[in-house]
């Protein structure tokens, strides 16, 4: 199910797949692996609080290929080359409600104050610019991440550039669904797409055995 | 689409028949080099389409003629090795501008330009789906959505690879309420997929 980013560029990688690593237990972080015009594998991934980050994937990731056509990825892999050129500023945030990507140019479009991204939902906003709908969004439960988007709201605030306003308006989402890097990254090699819950969090269990903590 | 470039090559080719699929508005003055296989021949900026068509009579069986005339790109930065290797056996391609972006720069777009520009994608080549992307990306940022309605209307999805149907598809897909043409173009081209047996997923999602 997961391959050695070593394995990345060669054949069986069709130009674009999920990475994931494990920063502990039950700690995930996930991004886009993609290769560009080059050849070159680069991984983009939105690390932190207007912080997206284009750069050589670490030998910790691991990748998982999605259950797209090899034509599908190549034209993800040229939107993640995109959206890299871009650099946009995208805040983090518990709800992508009115965030998207342009899919000609790879510019992002920001939500209302407050709306932001995580490393998981930044690449469902990047499949969505295609109309490429990775999961059945509407059957994932509310209030069941709000331990960890308290702790997030706390690590925030002691950041600089985080405003009042958008601490306020990330109080406000407290709550609202959450998508997982394991669920995403193991929904995306099911098929057929969008998964529903209960398949994208069994996908997300099994991908977390693969993964060293 | 035969214009009197295409009857001259045809002309000088004498026995050989050349199946056209574009034709260049700009050949005379092109500043470009040709290559009939891996970098062999490369010819003078400028030369002669009748003397492209004296050289071309060596290959067998040709059955594309692509035209190119960018003056940076080199082919092999847009044509794959797979695709170069079919020529080598069996085609002659003089490759215009695909590089170079043609979609930007043609008003309205070329539906036969598009056509040729899609039959060179390559299945192996990320670098040739970005021709075409990068193309979609010039017309859409603009909002000249009367000419890609233009392109998707005349488009024909059987000539097309499935990288290309899927890369045209998609892109233009957030679009799709500013383009007339666009559930019609779909529509045949999943028609186009399923006949020809490629993987009736290609253009899952686009509802």
């Amino acid at each position: 199910m997961l391959n050695d980013i070593g394995a990345a560029g060669g054949r069986a990688f069709k130009s674009f797949a999920l990475a994931i690593r494990a920063f502990g237990p039950d700690h995930y972080h996930s991004g886009m692996l993609y290769q560009t015009k080059d050849g070159q594998v680069m991984l983009l991934h939105l690390a932190d609080n207007f912080d997206l980050r284009n750069e050589a994937p670490s030998e910790r990731y691991k990748w998982a290929e999605p259950s797209l056509t090899t034509s599908r990825c190549k034209l993800l892999a040229v939107l993640c080359a995109k959206i890299a050129s871009q650099d946009p500023k995208i805040p983090y945030g518990f709800d992508k409600t009115g965030i998207s990507i342009n899919s000609s140019t790879g510019a992002v479009t920001p939500g209302p104050e407050g709306k932001g991204l995580t490393c998981a939902s930044f690449i469902m906003a990047t499949l969505d610019a295609y109309g490429m709908r990775l999961l059945k969004e509407d059957e994932w439960p509310r209030n069941s991440h709000e331990q960890w988007q308290n702790a997030t709201i706390e690590r925030l605030k002691a950041r600089e550039e985080v405003t009042e306003e958008q601490l306020a308006a990330l109080q406000k989402d407290t709550g609202a669904c959450r998508f997982v890097p394991q669920e995403v990254v193991g929904a995306s090699t099911a098929k057929p797409w969008p998964v529903g819950y209960e398949k994208a969090t069994m996908l997300g269990i099994v991908l977390q055995t693969h993964l060293p903590n | 689409m035969l214009n009197n470039l295409q009857e001259t090559l045809v002309t000088n080719a004498n026995s050989e028949h050349y199946d056209l699929l574009g034709y260049p508005d700009a050949m005379s003055d092109s500043h470009g080099s040709w290559s009939s296989g891996y970098g062999v021949g490369q010819c003078a900026p400028g030369l002669a389409m009748n003397e492209i068509a004296t050289r071309c009579s060596w290959v067998s069986s040709p059955t594309h003629i692509l035209l190119w005339d960018h003056p940076t790109s080199s082919f092999g930065e847009s044509i794959s090795v797979r695709y170069l290797n079919d020529l080598w056996r069996s085609q002659l391609v003089v490759y215009r501008s695909i590089q170079g972006g043609i979609l930007g720069g043609m008003v309205p777009i070329d539906p036969d330009w598009l056509v040729m520009a899609y039959r060179a994608v390559d299945e192996l080549s990320l670098s040739d789906i970005e021709v075409i992307v990068d193309g979609l990306t010039k017309v859409l940022s603009s909002g000249r959505f009367a000419e890609v309605d233009i392109s998707l209307s005349g488009a024909d999805p059987s000539r097309m690879t499935a990288d290309a149907i899927v890369a045209i598809a998609h892109m233009t897909f957030p679009a799709k309420s500013n383009l007339h043409a666009w559930q019609d173009f779909v529509d045949r081209s999943r028609a186009a997929l399923t006949e020809r047996g490629d993987e009736e997923d290609h253009l899952e999602g686009l509802d």
